[in-house]
């Protein structure tokens, strides 16, 4: 019987691909005109974190960035957050991360989501994610959309936004690449820049205890 | 406009083989006017999926609404032999004759199923995104795949026969 999928695995291996050395993105881009209207920019990859979601979970509601979905958070830390959030890969503690100093050690860290990413959770929850990149007041305040806010604010000196996304917001990558990320929490999160990394701060606390959180961090 | 074009370049190599596959011949112009089309059509970007993907069905409904308006199939052209390289003549012939014949079955696949068939196995689109790519229910992705590989495996073997 013929192996249909080696073969076709093989054809993909000899077809004339399109050269690489065409760039047919900057000759789209040189016919763009400007937009009318705000765009509004909802960006997701909620819709797969929903699908991650069990039903039993219970008790204090946090709705993720979509309506309808409820996760269940206890006052301790559910072993399967890391599932339920798409926080990465479950990890050991990095012994040399700044951290708010008044929520002692994390009860569980987890990594690679998004790319190169670290997060700490602690019950609450308040989750701590700090992956390299950037946020920019240009991305961030345009971005933002679906319902989503933006404020202004500093934390310890730096540019800070106090954001809610339900569909998520854009940064830039260490390679100066627009990446998209989604909060893990509903309600807000406070997000800044510092030396090259961009930390994600989402808890139940208002803007006032969110910046005394993070700034604390940096002692 | 920035934040655009960083996202699109992103996508530019899936885009572009996307409308290789399912147009064959002017696969970088639906790719073009795929990117004019995304940014003018931004505000319609529901969030239900990623980037890429809202992308890439903007680029496969110019690609294919090309290969309609033109009247023709896909044509899967191969590359030509790597010169470093020489095999024996003999098996290097029958190895191209052989993709040859893979190429020829699949183009002549009911549109339907040609396309669902390229994206998961020439493009290797995950079931979801070919869905999402194309406008179908993952259940149809599923069916119309093991549909087109049946006709495949049968063209094939008729004509090794």
């Amino acid at each position: 019987m013929t192996d249909v999928t080696a073969a076709l695995a093989d054809l993909r291996a000899s077809l004339a691909w399109p050269d690489d050395d065409v760039d047919v993105t900057a000759r789209a881009l040189a016919e763009l005109g400007p937009r009318r209207g705000r765009p509004r920019w909802p960006y997701v990859a909620a819709a797969a974190a929903v699908a991650a979601i069990g039903a039993g979970v219970p008790v204090a509601a946090h709705l993720l960035g979509v309506e309808g979905v409820r996760i269940v958070l206890t006052g301790e830390v559910p072993e399967d957050i890391g599932e339920e959030l798409q926080l990465g890969r479950p990890t050991e503690l990095r012994e040399d991360e700044v951290r708010p100093p008044a929520l002692g050690a994390p009860a569980a860290a987890f990594e690679g989501r998004p790319a190169g990413a670290y997060t700490e959770v602690w019950p609450g929850p308040v989750i701590v994610t700090r992956f390299p990149g950037s946020v920019e007041e240009q991305l961030i305040e345009k971005r933002v959309f679906a319902g989503g806010t933006v404020e202004r604010t500093s934390v310890d000196g730096d540019a800070a936004y106090w954001i809610s996304a339900p569909h998520g917001f854009l940064y830039l990558d260490e390679r100066g690449q627009a990446q998209e990320d989604t909060l893990r929490l509903s309600g807000r999160a406070l997000i800044w820049s510092r030396d090259g990394i961009t930390y994600r701060l989402e808890s139940d606390r208002d803007l006032a205890a969110a910046v005394a959180l993070a700034e604390s961090m940096f002692g | 406009m920035d934040a655009y074009a960083a996202l699109v370049r992103a996508c530019e190599p899936a885009a572009r083989r996307l409308a290789f596959v399912l147009s064959g011949q002017e696969a970088d112009d639906a790719v073009q006017e795929a990117i004019v089309k995304g940014w003018y059509s931004l505000d319609r970007f529901r969030g239900d999926a990623p980037f890429r993907a809202w992308l890439l069905r903007i680029v496969a409904n110019e690609a294919r609404n090309r290969r309609r308006a033109a009247g023709r199939r896909a044509v899967y052209e191969l590359r030509a032999p790597d010169a470093r390289v020489a095999p024996a003549a003999e098996s290097a012939a029958l190895a191209t004759a052989e993709r040859q014949a893979v190429a020829a079955a699949v183009a002549a696949l009911p549109e339907k199923l040609r396309d669902v068939v390229a994206c998961r196995h020439l493009l290797e689109l995950s079931e979801a995104e070919t869905a999402t790519v194309l406008g179908v229910p993952a259940g149809t992705v599923k069916s119309r795949s093991a549909r087109g590989l049946d006709r495949l495996r049968n063209a094939l073997e008729v004509e090794r026969d």
